[in-house]
């Protein structure tokens, strides 16, 4: 299949490299309808994340068609049209076992080297070097998904692959930042990075989307945020005094 | 800070991480040559900025992604403004039903922020242009499988 390989610091190629197969029970292989670059793959691109190797395939935002299923893998069909989670997580642990998807203690096999730079292991993730698992991303035709009983959100046909899309990392990561953001009602809030870094954009539309079930709450930023059905002359999007 | 009758905002977002430019203002200069030569390897200019700026008691939350290890972070303000932080790696798998049930019901459509739609092949170029800014790159989507 084709894939985009990471070769080093500003150095990604198109190249030709196996077919992904199962190779666990709990398994899934996709063909990648569609897949996204996010801000965080210019960390990689730029040489900032440690542990990456020549021939690393890329991509954490990905979406598509199971082609291919381990036998354990009873809650998805071949053929499903599914997004996956840039986190890998087993579902059982003592942390997925609280939600805490992203700190999941078994689906890193390197985790060792992980937890000497940071004293625990955190999950491992899709396409973000060997620190943090080595496993391949879906910036390629097609993808090996493990953990796919856990990860995989089966969509329906109503909405398109880029509506869709973006469940994968930026529109959960864009909400989870607000919720983390503790918002109160009547709350200001200011966001560093609307500019064109792409996780950032979803966070002020769920700023205000928190906001919504909190009448009096008021988020700004530099980013303009449509809503369906909202005039958009009824959302204040001035400047904040301290933006980047 | 006119806003917030000058107590700063109640809660800050970094949604920038590791590689904050700062358009050239000593911190950051002194960050890129610290990263340049190794002695740090994060630019940490934005969670600065958000540390400083933050009302007293409020919130900073980082979905920016870092990676190893930041220079000159503000832990005195930081404490003794009684900030909480709030960070992590995204728990995807907790929000994707909740979310997805939101695009379905038409209450949100996270497709607004695709700028280019491109292919595989294509991809190279495409991270170049986003890293540089260029050409109003903010979201790329490829469809490599279709």
């Amino acid at each position: 299949m084709r894939a985009l390989c990471w070769h080093g610091r500003g150095d990604v190629r198109v190249d030709t490299v196996p077919d992904p197969k199962i190779e666990h029970p709990r398994d899934a292989v996709i063909k990648i309808t569609a897949c996204a670059i996010c801000g965080s793959d210019l960390h990689l691109f730029d040489g900032y994340q440690p542990t990456m190797e020549s021939g690393d395939i890329l991509g954490h935002e990905n979406m598509g068609e199971v082609i291919e299923l381990g036998s354990e893998v009873t809650n998805l069909n071949i053929g499903d049209r599914v997004v996956v989670p840039f986190t890998i997580s087993c579902g059982n642990c003592w942390f997925c076992q609280r939600g805490l998807f992203s700190c999941c203690d078994r689906t890193n096999p390197n985790a060792e080297i992980a937890a000497k730079a940071m004293g625990q292991s955190p999950a491992g993730l899709f396409g973000f070097s060997h620190m943090l698992g080595g496993y391949s991303g879906g910036q390629a035709e097609y993808l090996r998904v493990p953990m796919a009983d856990i990860g995989p959100i089966k969509i329906p046909h109503s909405i398109t692959d880029e509506q869709a899309l973006f469940l994968s990392d930026i529109f959960p990561t864009g909400y989870m930042a607000a919720v983390n953001a503790q918002i109160q009602p009547g709350d200001t809030v200011a966001i560093w990075g609307c500019g064109p870094s792409a996780s950032s954009r979803s966070a002020p539309l769920s700023c205000w989307e928190l906001g919504a079930s909190l009448p009096s709450t008021k988020c700004r930023s530099v980013w303009q945020w449509p809503k369906p059905g909202v005039p958009k002359s009824s959302i204040s999007r001035r400047r904040t005094s301290m933006r980047n | 800070m006119r806003r917030t009758n000058k107590r700063g905002p109640d809660s800050c977002i970094d949604a920038v991480g590791c590689e904050a430019s700062g358009h050239g203002s000593a911190d950051a200069v002194l960050d890129k040559v610290k990263a340049a030569t190794f002695l740090a390897t994060d630019r940490v200019h934005v969670l600065r900025q958000a540390i400083m700026a933050c009302r007293k008691a409020g919130t900073v939350s980082i979905p920016g992604v870092y990676v190893g290890m930041g220079d000159k972070i503000p832990l005195g303000a930081a404490m003794n403004k009684g900030l909480t932080i709030k960070t992590g790696q995204t728990h995807v798998q907790a929000y994707t039903k909740p979310l997805l049930a939101k695009i379905v019901a038409g209450e949100i459509d996270p497709s607004f922020v695709v700028t280019h739609p491109a292919s595989l092949e294509d991809a190279p170029g495409m991270y170049q242009k986003f890293r540089d800014k260029e050409a109003g790159v903010i979201k790329v989507v490829m469809r490599p499988g279709r």
